[in-house]
């Protein structure tokens, strides 16, 4: 990457409210000056690709999950196969534990979880610009009835990933090409930690937790 | 001492008279029981040989008060030789005879024991769950086990007599008061007034020139309430399926609206951090004044901008974006307010937007609204860049757009041909 005097950024995050304070975050109002330069901040993912074309964009900062239902590490993965100098720092307050998995897989430079301390993605920022990869060491733990999800296996939690689209434990079987017993295990076993009273209400509270997506 | 010595003695020979008879009388018994349960043949002949000498010792017996005078040369002959013999032997005889008769009773339970006759054969059908009824072509009934009586008696108000009638009765699937027809057709399930239900099967049997009619029925009570149970089940968990996929169709909005209500808490947060951090500045001095003022400025802007961002234009920002990169959009007609139709065809903006910019290197895109029609849109997309070189396949972004449009029940069609052009029927709601 060529020496700017400023980093062009490029901010996607659909909503207000936390786009605005990274707005302000990013132009340096909130620490006084900045080195970067918030060339375009806009709210949907699938119109990134556009920016990225027509302009010298640095670093992307993108969220995942959008309103109008674009995917951020789609668009992400499609940026980076394009532009592979470009920057690009993931953000998400979803817990759902595919998503570092995922950025890691398709070649994100950085991932950073929303709701901590706002100030951390200058931090973040300044590292992946120096050639840093950072990303978290663990993934939010969310509360599921009488466990936490860290007491899931990836297995468990790839059946919920399924589950919660309201297959049948055969549906589920076959996305995951796997047995309709191995599935009803992992359901029950998943019951089991939590307390939950049936599928329909392991489904539910994952989802709104934000577990999976 | 020979039998004759005992002879003159009245209550001597009477008793003798009565034991003999009454082994005579056990080996007519005996041998009936062994012809019927179809023992060896042996043992019926050996039985049959005791049983005719106690008839001869009986008659004898019978007559030992008699004289001779008259008696053939045969009677005489037996009854001397009777008379003569050691009394001993006599015990013996009786004895021997005694023993066989008891031996016989023994074979014969053993063989019963080890074998089926008829009659076992019979109880063992009665006792069946399943029904049987086997009859010739006549309808003369060969074999009815008790079920199928019962169960002709159920349909029909009487015991099975008649087998073609019965079959007729089953084929014709008319429901009486104590049996209803579950299924009909070739295999019916019926169902009893006392809860049992069979699956009745009809069969001709052929061997040779011979044919026999079999009907079955089988006892399937606990299957079919099973399968009956199991298909409550299925429709419960379909039921649960379906709400399960409308909420997630719902819940990406809530857990949007979550985020959205996180990042207000957390501005709330700061602001009684502000608070705390201002008074304990202005009533002692402590803390850093520049910061404290950036943080309430920074709360300050972020709720004014909420504010002012309600009632924002919901295609404000793909119009925005179409600017930014140098693509107009030129509307005729009005675009869609209300949901759904406003977020497909705001999806259908961006698409079109990013092709015309990306693929077609256009800059402009044309969009028709029709709106005439009261009972849907259809808006029509095209731009003034290059044409499609092959025919377009909706994957990726016109995959999502095809699919979100499906799921509101709209139309959605894409040529290639001569230029790009994409056409929505969207429903209107209200």
């Amino acid at each position: 990457m060529e020496e700017h005097n400023t980093i062009k950024v490029l901010l996607v995050e659909d909503q207000d409210m936390p786009r605005q304070l990274f707005e302000m975050i990013i132009k340096g109002r909130v620490n006084g000056g900045s080195k970067y330069e918030l060339l375009y901040s806009i709210d949907s993912a699938s119109v990134a690709h556009m920016y990225c074309d027509r302009y010298d964009i640095d670093l992307i900062i993108m969220d995942v999950v959008m309103t109008d239902g674009s995917n951020g590490l789609d668009a992400a993965e499609r940026i980076k196969t394009a532009h592979p100098d470009i920057k690009i720092i993931i953000v998400t307050s979803m817990p759902e534990v595919s998503f570092i998995q995922r950025a890691r897989d398709i070649g994100m430079d950085s991932f950073w979880y929303k709701g901590r301390d706002a100030n951390e993605i200058l931090d973040i920022m300044d590292r992946t610009i120096a050639g840093e990869h950072v990303f978290p060491e663990d993934t939010p733990v969310v509360l599921m009835g009488e466990t936490t999800s860290d007491h899931f296996t990836a297995a468990e939690l790839a059946v919920l990933r399924e589950l919660i689209k309201g297959g049948s434990n055969k549906e589920i079987g076959e996305a995951l090409s796997i047995s309709e017993t191995t599935v009803r295990t992992h359901i029950s076993s998943m019951l089991s930690k939590t307390g939950f009273s049936n599928r329909t209400e392991l489904a539910i509270k994952a989802r709104i937790g934000g577990l999976v997506i | 001492m020979t039998f004759h010595d005992i002879t003159s003695s009245r209550t001597a020979v009477s008793l003798i008279q009565f034991y003999v008879l009454f082994l005579m009388i056990s080996g007519v018994s005996i041998f009936v029981n062994l012809v019927e349960i179809r023992c060896k043949k042996i043992y019926m002949l050996w039985c049959a040989v005791l049983t005719v000498f106690a008839y001869f010792a009986e008659q004898t017996l019978l007559r030992i008060p008699d004289s001779e005078e008259g008696m053939k040369d045969i009677e005489l002959a037996i009854r001397w030789m009777l008379f003569d013999m050691p009394l001993w032997e006599c015990i013996l005889i009786v004895v021997c005879v005694s023993l066989s008769y008891v031996l016989l009773i023994y074979r014969m339970k053993v063989w019963s024991r080890e074998h089926i006759s008829f009659m076992s054969l019979k109880e063992a059908i009665d006792t069946l769950p399943d029904g049987l009824c086997y009859y010739d072509d006549r309808g003369i009934t060969l074999s009815v086990n008790m079920t199928m009586n019962q169960i002709s008696t159920a349909l029909t108000g009487e015991p099975l007599s008649d087998g073609v009638g019965f079959l007729e009765k089953i084929k014709e699937g008319r429901d009486s008061e104590d049996c209803t027809f579950v299924r009909s057709g070739d295999e019916p399930i019926i169902r009893l007034s006392s809860g049992e239900i069979y699956s009745i099967v009809y069969r001709c049997l052929t061997e040779g020139s011979n044919s026999i009619n079999e009907i079955i029925a089988t006892d399937i009570t606990e299957e079919y309430n099973a399968a009956e149970r199991l298909n409550r089940q299925n429709e419960r968990l379909n039921k649960q399926k379906e709400r399960l996929k409308e909420f997630g169709k719902n819940v990406t909005g809530l857990t949007i609206e979550k985020e959205l209500l996180q990042a207000k808490i957390d501005i709330h947060d700061n602001f009684g951090k502000a608070l705390l951090a201002a008074r304990q500045y202005i009533r002692t001095g402590d803390g850093d004044r520049d910061k404290i003022l950036d943080i309430w400025n920074t709360n300050v802007i972020l709720l004014e901008h909420e504010r002012s961002s309600a009632g924002k234009d919901i295609y404000a920002s793909v119009m925005k974006a179409a600017s930014d990169v140098g693509v107009g959009i030129s509307i005729k007609g009005r675009l869609p307010a209300e949901e759904p139709a406003s977020d497909i065809v705001m999806t259908a903006l961006r698409e079109c937007v990013t092709n015309t910019f990306r693929h077609a290197r256009g800059d402009r895109l044309y969009v028709d609204v029709d709106d005439k029609d009261s009972l849907e849109y259809i808006v029509t997309m095209t731009n003034n860049g290059m044409p499609p070189v092959r025919k377009i396949h909706p994957t990726g972004g016109l995959g999502n757009l095809m699919r979100a449009a499906k799921a509101a029940g709209a139309d959605l069609i894409i040529e290639s041909e001569p230029v790009f052009k994409l056409i929505l029927k969207i429903p209107r709601i209200g």
